[in-house]
């Protein structure tokens, strides 16, 4: 199979697309959950350029994958408490809408 | 072309592995209905048959063919292209397992992933997301009702399921369902019989079928969370169903009951897919009599017996084993028989373990008179007046009656009963 | 063009396309299926890289997981009913920062002498190689303890968030 003649250059331009689009997702929405969907996207991108770098780099592949492991691990829970959170938020203020909840605000 | 007589076989074989559970289910949805009949005392369907052979044997293709011909009806607020894509992906999730289950020694399988049963596990969970998007694009108080059960329950039966498929994992030392199968001389239900058990138990609720058949109680959501599909949309439902609970099978048997492995398999490999579909149908009728036998359980119950009971069973599985198996070989005991003796011998003591602590429970239930999940403590006392005064030990625990919502009433052991003032404190607030 | 090229550059565009959906789409329900849709482009692109390891764990943890809780969350917030207003909130400058990263980073990967082809070649058995170094002392046995704490201690709080008061 041809798979390997993909240089390591595309794999990662592809997780800088994936993080900047992560990026605009954080800065541009208003909602709070679509804001957390975009850091998941950001942290996937993350590993995504981890494990392209530990396939080309790597004798045994082994750092990239373990490190990826243990950040799917962070950001998974990462997210659960997230959204735990918009949920809470969800009963008090009745709202997600990010421009809303200023309860900290001034 | 070169590339195309080397995947001509490959092709050949994936598309006939795919559609081997499709076929294999026409049949087997015609033994379940039999089956659970002829144990619930009834004959079953009767029509549609041919005049010497059994009854109704073609009665799975002329429910097929009035659901083929059905029209499919799209509720107006229901968001189309979720309503449409929901059967799709759950029979795509149904058939993608069939991927990397090994039919045969050798040759018999599409792939043989070197993570088959993690494979097997990633897809499973796609199931849970098919019922959410059925449900929510339904727009129907019901169905997102039923998709929340459903999915409450099949994310939180998964954990026992994969723990207890760590174990057969942990024995052979590899994810491989090929490698898992090849080092059974010795069926695993025999080494782990507890990890069988939780894997059983668990797949039963992952697969919707009684006694965790919640999610499509006929008489209690109407039909959860496929309450607006018709037609053939409902039919791959159906069909996903029972895909899935033949695949529940045959992944037992692969598991835990030596897959292909059999007598005669070394000499005739064609033998191997007939003995893990002998298992299989062993285990689809297990589960079918399970089926009849059994009322269904209700949500809170689904739930408390999976974390209360199966998961912490899960762990303490896998953990003794793991140990045990570390154990025996740190001793000096490398063969094979005493490795069976020991994880045998340390199953019994788990075991023994287990009846002790269920029967302790069960006495300390039975003493304390009351056991009544909390959201039925409002109907027992109005306010914290306490108008309605229980007589304690006339009260029978609810988990006794397997599922029979209401409560029943007997005396104790000594002939008398001593009245008790129900109070809970999130009733006093006054809601 | 070899066909890894191919595939890759499929699998490529269906990930940033649905990723641009994620954050475009009016009804918040759709973006999480789009969601699902660029982890599933990100779990092929993971195939490609030879780790299917890491391909089942991206849709076991992340479709069966996140994306789960995350269309959970949706329901529970009732996201679809918002879809009257505007859902992007400044979205030219924010355009523009991400963009100018998205050179920037571009430019430099660019500029970086990166291998085209894999160092050294694939190893067997590298998941066994993984598991070991994963409780191997001198490996990645402490990030893995902390990870397994930190786990509990955000099952215990998000319990605690969630409970009804």
């Amino acid at each position: 199979m041809g798979a390997s003649s993909v240089p390591l250059a595309w794999y990662l331009i592809l997780g800088s697309a994936l993080f900047c689009i992560g990026v605009y997702g954080v800065l541009a929405t208003r909602n709070l959950v679509v804001i957390i969907m975009s850091i998941e996207l950001m942290l996937n991108a993350v590993v995504l350029d981890l494990v392209a770098f530990a396939r080309f780099i790597e004798p045994a592949r082994v750092t990239g994958k373990a490190f990826g492991i243990i950040l799917y691990a962070t950001a998974a829970a990462e997210a659960a408490l997230g959204l735990a959170l918009v949920i809470s938020i969800w009963r008090t203020e009745n709202t997600v809408e990010v421009e809303e909840i200023d309860v900290l605000k001034g | 072309m070169d590339v195309m007589s080397d995947l001509w076989l490959p092709i050949v074989r994936s598309l006939g592995i795919a559609l081997f559970p499709v076929v294999a289910v026409v049949f087997l949805i015609w033994v379940a209905r039999k089956v659970i009949a002829r144990m619930q005392d009834r004959l079953g369907p009767t029509n549609a048959g041919t005049p010497a052979g059994p009854d109704a044997i073609f009665q799975t293709v002329a429910d097929a063919i009035k659901i083929l011909t059905k029209e499919l009806v799209i509720p107006e607020g229901a968001d189309r292209t979720v309503f449409i894509a929901a059967p799709m992906l759950v029979t795509a999730v149904a058939v993608a397992v069939w991927a990397v289950i090994p039919l045969g020694p050798g040759e018999f399988q599409v792939v043989d992933l070197e993570i088959g049963a993690f494979y097997v596990v990633a897809m499973s969970s796609l199931a849970p997301f098919a019922m959410i998007m059925a449900g929510w694009s339904s727009r129907n108080k019901y169905a997102e009702v039923g998709a929340f059960r459903a999915v409450s329950q099949i994310i939180g039966y998964e954990i026992p399921q994969t723990l207890a498929l760590l174990v057969p994992v942990l024995l052979t030392g590899s994810l491989s369902l090929q490698k898992i199968i090849e080092a059974q001389r010795v069926p695993y239900i025999v080494l782990a019989p507890f990890a069988a058990l939780v894997y059983f138990l668990a797949t039963m609720a992952e697969v919707n079928r009684l006694p965790f058949e919640l999610a499509e109680a006929d008489s209690e959501i109407v039909a959860g969370y496929f309450t607006e599909y018709s037609g053939m949309m409902f039919g791959s439902f159906y069909l996903a169903e029972f895909i899935n609970n033949l695949t529940a099978s045959v992944l037992f048997s692969i598991l835990f009951l030596g897959g292909w492995r059999g007598p005669g398999v070394d000499a005739v490999p064609l033998l191997g897919p007939v003995w893990l579909l002998v298992k299989a149908f062993l285990v689809f009728n297990f589960l079918n009599v399970f089926w009849a036998a059994m009322p269904r359980l209700r949500i809170d119950q689904v739930l408390a017996f999976n974390w209360k009971f199966l998961v912490p069973l899960a762990l303490l599985v896998l953990l003794t084993t793991a140990l045990v198996d570390k154990l025996i070989v740190y001793l000096g005991y490398t063969t094979d028989g005493m490795r069976a003796v020991g994880l045998i011998l340390a199953n019994l003591v788990l075991g023994v373990g287990l009846v002790g602590y269920l029967y302790a429970l069960g006495r300390r239930r039975k003493r304390a008179g009351v056991s009544v999940p909390e959201e039925f403590l409002p109907l027992l006392s109005s306010g914290s007046h306490g108008a309605l005064r229980m007589r304690s030990a006339d009260v029978v625990p609810l988990s006794r009656h397997n599922g029979t919502s209401g409560m029943r009433y007997s005396r104790d052991e000594r002939g008398k009963s001593s009245t008790v003032e129900l109070q809970a404190n999130h009733i006093s607030k006054g809601e | 063009m070899p066909i890894g090229q191919i595939a890759f550059l499929g699998f490529a565009v269906v990930s940033v396309i649905a990723a641009l959906r994620v954050v475009t789409s009016r009804r918040v329900f759709h973006a999480a299926l789009w969601l699902i849709v660029a982890f599933f482009g990100v779990a092929a692109v993971y195939m490609l890289l030879e780790s299917p390891f890491m391909a089942a764990i991206q849709i076991f943890l992340y479709i069966g997981g996140v994306a789960v809780l995350t269309v959970i969350a949706i329901m529970v917030t009732k996201g679809v009913m918002r879809e009257d207003r505007r859902i992007l909130n400044r979205p030219v400058a924010a355009g523009v920062v991400s963009l100018a990263l998205f050179v920037t980073m571009t430019w430099m990967i660019i500029q970086l002498p990166l291998p085209e082809e894999p160092v050294f070649p694939v190893v067997e058995g590298s998941l066994s190689l993984l598991g070991a170094a994963l409780v191997d002392p001198k490996g990645y046995l402490l990030p893995f303890e902390v990870v397994s704490v930190m786990l509990l201690a955000v099952l215990v709080v998000s319990l605690y968030l969630g409970k009804e008061r």
